[in-house]
């Protein structure tokens, strides 16, 4: 099992390390001077000044210094400034990565809450009216896109009823985001956890289960459920992912004060070191939950926890 | 034997699909099986057996198969009409249940302990303790130690012969009246059925369980049932005492049945022994291989074997014995370790790029799984013409005409070309696997046990047909099996394997005749023979390790054992 966890975490420090890379040359991937573009709207700055935070930022060194010089502060916790405000980039996003995280994990518990009883009873009636009916549900689930059923559910329950906020970051902040992010995924937890159970009860042991005489709540409880997860809880690391993506368009609608919202602005402000630390917070989190995942999968599948 | 059958089954109907859809696939079976009785059901693929034995147990998949008629008196309850809460209670308790696959008939996420102790626990009132106690209790039975450890491991840490032990622990410490095996060996090497058929039936005498074994290898009948049912396109053929139906089967079907059987004695129908070429297609010269790294399983030793144009030689062996990675090193789908394999006077292993490809089309494969080995989106007339096209055999206006020929060669009509194969059965998708394999225009086809997915008179016929193949074409035949019977009908000459070592090779007749390696005669003993007066014969057995696995030295003219 340590060997599988260990090289998990060597191919998430891969994915890390080919991230760094990516940020540093993103900087020169827009056409033209970076530093002009990222002070076009600053009006009266004049070439001097330009020239000095070329220097500044480092652009006017080669390209591989400028990436040592970036791995090397990044080492020492050093993300650079924000060019609006001259902040540091990490206590800016320090500040607001809780926020999105609490977004994302809400929103998951909220994608399987709902999707992991639905698919498991739409598999136990599998081809029946039931089955069919939560399925055509599903579908249109996952179809259904974040910023239409977000501006949707805004306007039922916090516009009309009034029962929820309209936008802010707090606690009860958080219900009509998580809902607008965790029903989409739920849908597509419902779909797999669907095949992934029908699967298992397709299974040989399903049939041994069965001819010992099993109750029926005991081979799905036992025999079915605990197999037919190990696929979902994959998925899941997956999902996690465009869960982190979903969650810069549902912090826009809601104005929930996540890294989301701040690489928005960072992005209509030209930001670079914004978007650049954004970028790499965003594959740390990624890769960190997908390695979290990893360790739960050894958990429930002996065959890894024990090799 | 008391007059009250333990089981009476009556008319019993079953047909598949529902509605206007449905059609009969078991039509009217009767049979019945006394008190520690054992009763075969012996058919071929298709006969209705399984469908017969599951929906005793209700157990026919959801949906799809129903009886639709006849009764089943189980202890005077019809398990037919039964409804679905009291045939719970009854399955497992009273009537268990043994299936064909050991690696994938136990759950890989639950411990053996907890997959063992669930259903003694579900139907009598039991503690946790109590039935654990039943399972090692049991477990030691079947022949598995140091049981309290072992219910803590999970399927994966078992081999297969052991999960099958596990599973008929499972199913006999409920103490059924009625255990219903299918095909329990059938997934296991010879030695390893041999030993579960033995462990089958003394757990039967000392329990008084009754068993209806249900199997399609008349070998195992003969080893094991009192009485047999023979059953047919879902009809009981006949039923007879298991003496009789050997000595003198009634039916027709059951006579062709038992003469497709091949068989380690008697005399062998149309093996004339074509003499060899002089010249080896394929010279195997001390090749060994290693899988996994340093630590790993080392698969082949210094294995070195000719074999000569026109000639047949077999490669036996248990899973575990490198019979199947020598195969695959011939036709270099993997690259091996140390020494060398000449084909045709080259080094395959030498060669690069296109002239490897060119070579490739000198060894050809056939496999195992007439399914898994051929495209689903091909259409077979073009799964055997690519191999011409590959390997320059013209246009595609030729190619197809070549594989239509190689069709009709194999006993297929040319207008099946353009149908695909799942229109096609097992026998007759390997019969495509062989026209592929001639497509390319080998020297040498190795075959890696071709007939074992197949009934037996399909695999006769395949033998036929590779046998006819050798004789015409004088291609040479690398024949990979694990049944001994089916070697000795095809095979000029035999190499005996075991954990990667060559043991014993010589002429067919000479090695199974009169063996030499200890070993050899352990897999001739565990060999189940198709006739009941020869139960009970003494079994040899060879431990890992206890045999001489040494050099090859000449013990006869051309018959060679490890010293």
């Amino acid at each position: 099992m340590w060997r599988f966890l260990g090289g998990r975490i060597a191919m998430g420090a891969l994915t890390i390390f080919v991230t760094t890379i990516a940020v540093t040359l993103l900087i020169h991937l827009v056409p033209g001077d970076p530093v002009q573009i990222m002070y076009a709207q600053s009006q009266g700055t004049t070439p001097e000044q330009l020239e000095e935070i070329r220097h500044n930022l480092g652009l006017d060194q080669p390209i591989y210094i400028q990436y040592v010089r970036f791995v090397g502060r990044l080492f020492q916790g050093d993300l650079g400034y924000t060019i609006r405000g001259h902040q540091p980039v990490l206590d800016v996003i320090l500040q607001r990565l809780p926020n999105t995280i609490a977004l994302a994990v809400a929103a998951m518990a909220v994608a399987i809450l709902i999707g992991l009883p639905i698919g498991f009873f739409a598999a136990y009636k599998r081809g029946t009216m039931v089955d069919t009916g939560l399925m055509v549900v599903a579908i249109a689930g996952v179809s259904v896109p974040h910023f239409w059923l977000g501006l949707v559910l805004l306007l039922f329950f916090a516009v009309e009823l009034g029962w929820l906020p309209v936008s802010g970051t707090g606690p009860l902040n958080l219900v009509l985001p998580a809902v607008t992010l965790g029903l989409s995924n739920a849908a597509i937890v419902a779909r797999m956890t669907r095949s992934s159970m029908m699967d298992i009860m397709r299974q040989d042991f399903v049939r041994t289960a069965e001819a010992k005489g099993l109750p029926k709540s005991v081979i799905l409880s036992r025999h079915v459920l605990r197999a037919g997860l190990i696929p979902v809880i994959t998925m899941m690391g997956l999902q996690f992912a465009f869960m982190m993506g979903g969650a810069i368009v549902v912090e826009n609608i809601f104005a929930w004060n996540g890294v989301g919202r701040m690489a928005v602005e960072a992005i209509f402000q030209r930001d670079y070191p914004v978007i650049q630390g954004f970028i790499l917070t965003f594959a740390v989190v990624v890769v960190f939950v997908s390695i979290l995942l990893d360790g739960v999968y050894a958990l429930v599948d002996p065959r890894i926890r024990r090799s | 034997m008391t007059d009250t059958p333990v089981l009476d089954v009556r008319d019993l109907r079953i047909a598949f699909g529902a509605g206007r859809k449905a059609r009969e696939v078991v039509h009217g079976v009767s049979f019945t099986v006394q008190r520690g009785e054992v009763v075969a059901i012996v058919g071929e693929s298709g006969s209705g057996k399984s469908v017969t034995a599951l929906s005793l147990m209700g157990l026919l998949p959801r949906g799809h198969g129903a009886v639709t008629g006849g009764s089943a008196h189980f202890e005077e309850t019809d398990l037919i009409t039964l409804a679905p809460e009291p045939l719970r209670r009854i399955r497992g308790a009273r009537i268990g249940m043994v299936f064909q696959e050991p690696m994938t008939s136990l759950n890989p996420v639950l411990t053996i302990g907890r997959q063992m102790t669930e259903g003694m626990m579900a139907h009598g009132r039991v503690s946790e303790r109590q039935a654990r106690e039943a399972a090692i209790a049991m477990l030691e039975r079947v022949g598995i130690d140091d049981g309290r450890r072992r219910l803590g491991q999970y399927p994966h840490e078992f081999s297969g012969g052991m999960r099958q032990r596990v599973m008929i622990a499972m199913a006999m410490m409920m103490k059924p009246a009625l255990l219903i095996a299918d095909e329990p060996t059938t997934a296991l090497d010879v030695t390893i059925q041999a030993q579960i058929l033995d462990l089958m039936r003394t757990l039967i005498a000392e329990t008084g369980t009754s068993l209806i074994l249900i199997t399609h290898d008349m070998g195992v009948v003969a080893e094991t049932a009192d009485r047999v049912v023979v059953m047919h396109d879902g009809r009981v053929v006949e039923e007879a005492d298991a003496k009789t139906l050997f000595a003198m089967p009634g039916q027709a079907y059951t006579r062709a049945l038992l003469a497709a059987v091949p068989r380690l004695d008697g005399a062998v129908a149309g093996a004339v022994a074509r003499p060899a070429g002089r010249e080896p297609v394929v010279r195997i010269d001390s090749v060994s291989k290693t899988f996994g790294g340093r630590t790993g399983t080392r698969a082949l030793d210094g294995v070195s074997l000719d074999v000569m144009a026109g000639e047949v030689v077999a490669l036996v062996g248990e899973s575990g014995s490198g019979k199947s990675t020598l195969g695959r090193a011939v036709a270099r789908l993997l690259d091996v370790d140390d020494g060398a394999i000449l084909v045709d006077g080259h080094n395959m292993a030498e060669m690069r790029g296109a002239t490897l490809r060119r070579a490739r089309a000198r060894v050809q494969m056939i496999f195992q799984d007439p399914y898994a080995s051929l495209d689903p989106r091909f259409s077979i007339g073009r799964t055997v013409a690519e191999p011409i096209l590959i390997h320059g055999g013209g246009g595609r206006r030729e190619a197809s005409e070549r594989a239509a020929a190689l069709l009709q060669r194999v006993g297929l009509d040319r207008p099946m070309a353009r149908r695909f194969p799942h229109e096609f059965s097992g026998g007759q998708r390997q019969r495509v696997a062989i026209a592929r394999a001639l497509a390319a225009g080998p020297k040498i086809i190795v075959a890696d046990e071709p007939t074992s997915a197949l009934d037996v008179t399909i695999q006769a016929q395949v033998l036929d047909l590779l046998a006819e193949l050798r004789d015409e074409q004088g291609i040479a035949l690398l024949f990979i099996s694990h049944d001994l019977a089916v070697v000795r009908q095809i095979s000029s000459r035999v190499a005996v394997m075991r954990s990667g070592r060559l043991l014993e090779t010589g002429p067919t007749e000479a090695v199974l005749g009169s063996p030499r390696h200890a070993y050899t005669r352990a897999l001739l003993s565990a060999a189940p023979v198709p006739d009941p007066a020869k139960r009970g014969r003494v079994r040899v057995t060879v431990a890992a390790g206890s045999y001489p696995d040494g050099p090859l030295v000449e013990a006869a003219p051309g018959h060679w054992v490890a010293s």
